[in-house]
């Protein structure tokens, strides 16, 4: 269904596979039921777009058990962490912005009231972005692969 | 920090001290028991940096420190590892957040939370570089 082969076309696959989960998160951080039931419609296509992605990196055997074959080759290792390396300043950064935050407004009761519906939102949406990021670089960066 | 002894035993110094200005904090009625325990993990951190600075973890583009291309391996390798610790944490939070089991803590606990998380972010692929790599002296081989 979708050809990772090229680039732009993984490339694609990535943003739409991000742009489709923003919308999704968006509208389940809403507290309305009809506009997060839709929401569910462009998270189907952004799973689809997720394991493309996944199947591409796959071969850099990201989460592969030692026994599993086949092993990634001297240069796929060092892709894969490369990606990783990079997918750790992101995530470094994420970490030390959201405990700031939460220190900031920890002494306030009614914020986190307010406020519980989006940080549970945000809680997926930063899981979802742990498991997928150093796929989408490994994706994003690498070379048409010629048949 | 030649030897690999000396440096597990700093790397285990940054995060233990860190542990103990957490426990001064919380239990001294001043926070003037802390105050060593934080000098001796400032001082166990600038050790560890100054080891690993040739990996240019921190380097920026201008700097004339350039990693050779088994340091540079090195240093993804240990980035890579930190990634999926952090990715654990993250996991384990959303877990938390997910199932309704609100994290509430007071104030002085996410400052605290907040510089462990600084912490850790900044030092994990540093300590894991200065915990594997192995002894850099001429007397001290493996």
């Amino acid at each position: 269904m979708f050809r990772t082969e090229n680039r732009m076309e993984r490339r694609r696959l990535v943003i739409a596979m991000y742009g489709l989960y923003l919308v999704t998160f968006a509208g389940l951080a809403t507290a309305n039921k009809t506009v997060a039931l839709l929401a569910l419609l462009p998270a189907a296509v952004s799973i689809l777009a997720f394991v493309a992605v996944m199947r591409f990196s796959r071969a850099y055997t990201l989460r592969a058990s030692p026994y599993e074959a086949p092993r990634p080759d001297e240069r796929q290792a060092r892709v894969r962490d490369f990606a990783m390396a990079r997918s750790y300043l992101i995530l470094a950064v994420i970490a030390i912005s959201c405990s700031g935050l939460f220190a900031a407004v920890a002494d306030d009761p009614a914020w986190w009231h307010a406020h519980h519906r989006i940080v549970s939102t945000l809680s997926f949406a930063v899981n979802f972005l742990v498991l997928s990021m150093p796929e989408a670089i490994i994706a994003w960066n690498e070379p048409d692969i010629l048949t | 920090m030649a030897t690999r002894a000396r440096r597990r035993l700093v790397v285990v110094t940054l995060y233990g001290s860190f542990l103990l200005t957490g426990a001064g904090t919380a239990f001294s009625h001043g926070r003037l028991l802390a105050v060593f325990p934080a000098l001796v993990c400032f001082l166990a951190y600038r050790g560890i940096y100054k080891f690993t600075r040739r990996f240019a973890i921190q380097t920026s583009r201008h700097d004339p420190v350039h990693p050779d291309e088994r340091e540079a391996a090195v240093r993804d390798h240990a980035m890579a590892r930190s990634y999926l610790v952090i990715s654990f944490l993250f996991l384990l939070f959303a877990g938390l957040m997910g199932t309704g089991q609100h994290v509430r803590l007071t104030d002085g606990e996410w400052n605290y939370v907040f510089w462990a998380v600084m912490l850790l972010t900044s030092t994990l692929p540093q300590s894991l570089i200065a915990w594997n790599e192995t002894d850099t002296s001429s007397e001290g081989g493996e």
